[in-house]
Parts: structure tokens; sequence; C-alpha cells
């Protein structure tokens, strides 16, 4: 038994930062704890509340999904749109379609990487239903550090391939802590030197950095190769 | 370091402060040959970051509150009329019997007043069958609530629904007299007796 007495190892076990959670008797959990949940695990709890009829408590639970992600789809959208789009009504859209998907079974993969692809897609509509080309734009290339960069972009020819390759990537990321994630974001992503991270980083050393980048280009290499992709 | 990257990291450290983060104000402070380049390193990092901390006390009236709202018969199934329509009687600030006898003499059953009472409080305990009640009902009940009658029909519950908690629902239906008092047990579903008029007609003849 984990500390809420529901057993492990049950069918419809979900992890959680507190051992399996299966919905033999639903446990309303406290604000802090829903904080502490992934997205699917979240949703997984959702679903357990709606099913033990408690569908206040499941609906709280439902707005801290979705107002965890609101703030950064608007964001993404004002990147991608003229100014003078109806923002907040795409967002509203946008959410609405892919936490819908993920409780009727239509989305693929996991829900952050389908609530991206969901964005990715309303971006291009809105150009399309105003009669306009979406701007082409480059793919970046991603460093995976000095000694090693990719040359070409993964192939990725479908949606589904597109979606895998997030999933996985965000996969990757969610193993390392917040620090750690803050370390990639700048030095991998962002291409800052490991002394230009340390100087914008308290109690990070350039070896932190580098065992960190390094750590995540072996983890991400290990699922790419696992899942059969094209090896960067 | 160069700019884009100065812009990115400071970009991060203000959105992972919880500010602003407006990315057009960080767009706009590159050098045009590199906004493309931003844009797509901040869009990027966005589309990584993990769901940010919510504050319940901002819950009422926020836009992922409306989110909400619209998800909640896609997720959870209709919120039946035993919850919207004493809702909406609040929001109009209506007592009961107030609200009663105006939908009678809207649906011209004024001289019936007390037996619209006890199909509507039948209503307001999700016990009558929402394919008895008769549109016209519902367009009398949206014009006091300034609703329409589509919305109230697609609350109303059937007999089982997620999150019901409930394996049957006994169903109300028969013709009520003047004299039956509020509350008495319902009978079973099809009861009909011979004094079945146009107020039975309106609220269980669908």
């Amino acid at each position: 038994m984990n500390g809420s007495g529901v057993c492990q190892d049950l069918p419809g076990a979900v992890d959680s930062p507190w051992g399996s959670v299966v919905a033999v008797s639903f446990q309303p959990l406290t604000d802090h704890q829903l904080h502490d949940l992934a997205d699917d695990q979240l949703i997984a709890y959702i679903r357990a509340g709606r099913d033990a009829g408690e569908r206040e408590v499941a609906k709280r639970a439902l707005w801290f999904l979705v107002d965890g992600h609101e703030a950064d789809v608007r964001r993404r959208l004002r990147l991608r749109l003229p100014k003078d789009a109806p923002f907040d009504d795409l967002a509203h859209d946008v959410l609405v379609r892919a936490v819908g998907s993920a409780f009727d079974g239509r989305s693929i993969g996991q829900f952050r990487a389908w609530l991206n692809t969901i964005v990715d897609r309303a971006a291009v509509d809105y150009y399309r239903a105003q009669g306009r080309q979406p701007p082409q734009t480059a793919l970046p290339s991603e460093h995976l550090g000095d000694d090693d960069v990719w040359t070409q972009e993964p192939g990725v020819e479908s949606e589904a391939g597109a979606v895998e390759l997030r999933l996985v990537k965000d996969e990757v990321m969610a193993e390392f802590n917040d620090v750690h994630r803050h370390v990639l974001e700048l030095h991998v992503f962002g291409g800052l030197t490991a002394p230009e991270v340390c100087d914008r980083m308290d109690g990070v050393s350039e070896a932190n950095v580098a065992q960190i980048a390094s750590r995540f280009r072996k983890r991400l290499k290990e699922r790419l190769d696992a899942g059969g992709g094209d090896t960067p | 370091m160069t700019s884009i990257q100065q812009l990115l990291a400071e970009y991060i450290s203000e959105h992972r402060a919880g500010g602003l983060a407006d990315p057009i104000a960080f767009v706009q402070r590159a050098a045009p040959a590199d906004r493309d380049k931003l844009t797509d390193l901040i869009d990027g990092y966005l589309s990584r970051t993990p769901r940010r901390r919510s504050d319940p006390a901002k819950r009422a009236g926020s836009p992922a509150e409306r989110i909400v709202a619209e998800l909640e018969p896609i997720i959870f199934g209709p919120v039946g009329w035993s919850v919207l329509l004493p809702q909406l009687r609040s929001e109009a600030k209506l007592k009961r019997s107030d609200l009663v006898a105006r939908l009678a003499a809207e649906l011209g059953v004024a001289d019936r007043t007390e037996k619209v009472a006890v199909y509507y409080h039948e209503m307001e305990q999700d016990r009558l069958r929402p394919d008895g009640v008769s549109t016209r009902v519902l367009e009398g009940l949206g014009k006091l609530f300034g609703r329409s009658a589509e919305e109230l029909r697609a609350a109303a519950r059937g007999p089982s629904h997620p999150g019901d908690g409930l394996t049957e629902t006994t169903w109300f239906a028969r013709s009520v007299s003047t004299s039956d008092a509020v509350g008495s047990p319902p009978a079973a579903a099809g009861d009909e007796s011979d004094d079945w008029d146009e107020v039975d007609e309106l609220f269980c003849g669908g």
C-alpha cells in the first residue's frame, strides 16, 4: 500500500509522485499535490474523480490543467500569427480541442505533444481561413553541444512522426530537474556557451553544464535509437 | 554572447520568474535578420516548458474557467437540471413561486399554477424525463432565464451519465392534481390517470 491507502500494481494503476494510484476509492488531492502531477497524471486523476462522481473536485483539477497551459498557448500563437489575430479566442479553441481530445481518445501520444500539434494546426488553419500562406521559416538546427552538431533536421515526414519526436524530447527533458532543464534550455536549445550559462545561473559550474548536456545527448540518442527513427 | 542568445536567456528568465514574458517584445528587440531565429527559439522553449503553477484565487472569471465551462458537458456529461435550474433561478433573482407563476402564465395555464409548481419542482430534482418535457416549457423557462431552449435541453441528464455515481434514476410522470403537495413520492414512469390534461402534456408528453 502507498501512503494513500491504495494498492499498487492493480489494473488501471497510474504513477504519481506518491506511488501508484488507482481509482479504487478516489481520494481528492490538495492544490499542492495537483501542481506536482504531470499532465497525463492529472488527466488520469480528472477521469478518476469524474468516474467516482466527484464532479466539482474533478472540475477543479481540470482548471489546473487548462490554466497551467493557457498563457503559453497564447504566447506561442502570438509568435506565429499577425498582431490583429484574435489570440484569446484562438487559444480558447486550441485548449478546448486539445483537452477534449485527451478525454475522447482522439489525441495522438501524450497530452503535451498533442497540445503542441494543435497549436501548430491552429496557426496554419488561421492563415488558410484568411486566404493567406503561413510564413515559411526554416527549422532551427538543433545543437547537441560544441562537439556534436546536427547538420540536418531529423527526418519527420508525417505529423505522427513530428509528434513522436517532440514526445521523445519532452520525455527526456522531463527526466531532468528544474535547474538542469534551465541549463538545457540555455545551453542545448539556446546555444549559450557553458561560461555564459554559469554567468546567468548561481551554483552551476562549467563542468556541471557539460555533464548535464552530455547526459541529455546520451539519453536522447538512446530513446531515438530505441524508437528506430533516423539518427541525426 | 550573441544578441539573439542574450535575448533568449532574458526571455527565459522573465518567463521562469512569472513575468509578462511577451514574446513579441523580445523578438522586436532583435536585429531584423535574427527575428525568425529568435521566434523559433522562444517557440521551442514555450513548447517544452512545464505547466505553470496556478493560483486558485484567480480562478473565477479567468480564461481557463471559461474553457472549463465549455469542456464540462464534453468531459463530465450534462450538468443536469438539478444543478442548472436553481443556478439560473439564483442568477435571475427569482423566487421559485414567482418563476412558477410567470411560467404558468407564459404557457397559458395560469389557472393551474399549483400543478406547474409540482412539475417544476420535479424538474429541479432531475426526476422528469427530459424527452417528456415539451419545447414550449423550455422556451418559457428560457425567456425567464435569458437562455435558449436548446441550451436547457442539452443540460438535461438521462438515466445514467459519467460521474452520476448512480445506477438508476426513477422517473416521475403522472397526472398531478392541484391538491398534491410538492415533494410527495413520485409514481413509476408512464403512470397516467384519467385527468391527464394540458399541463401533464406539457411536462410529460414530449
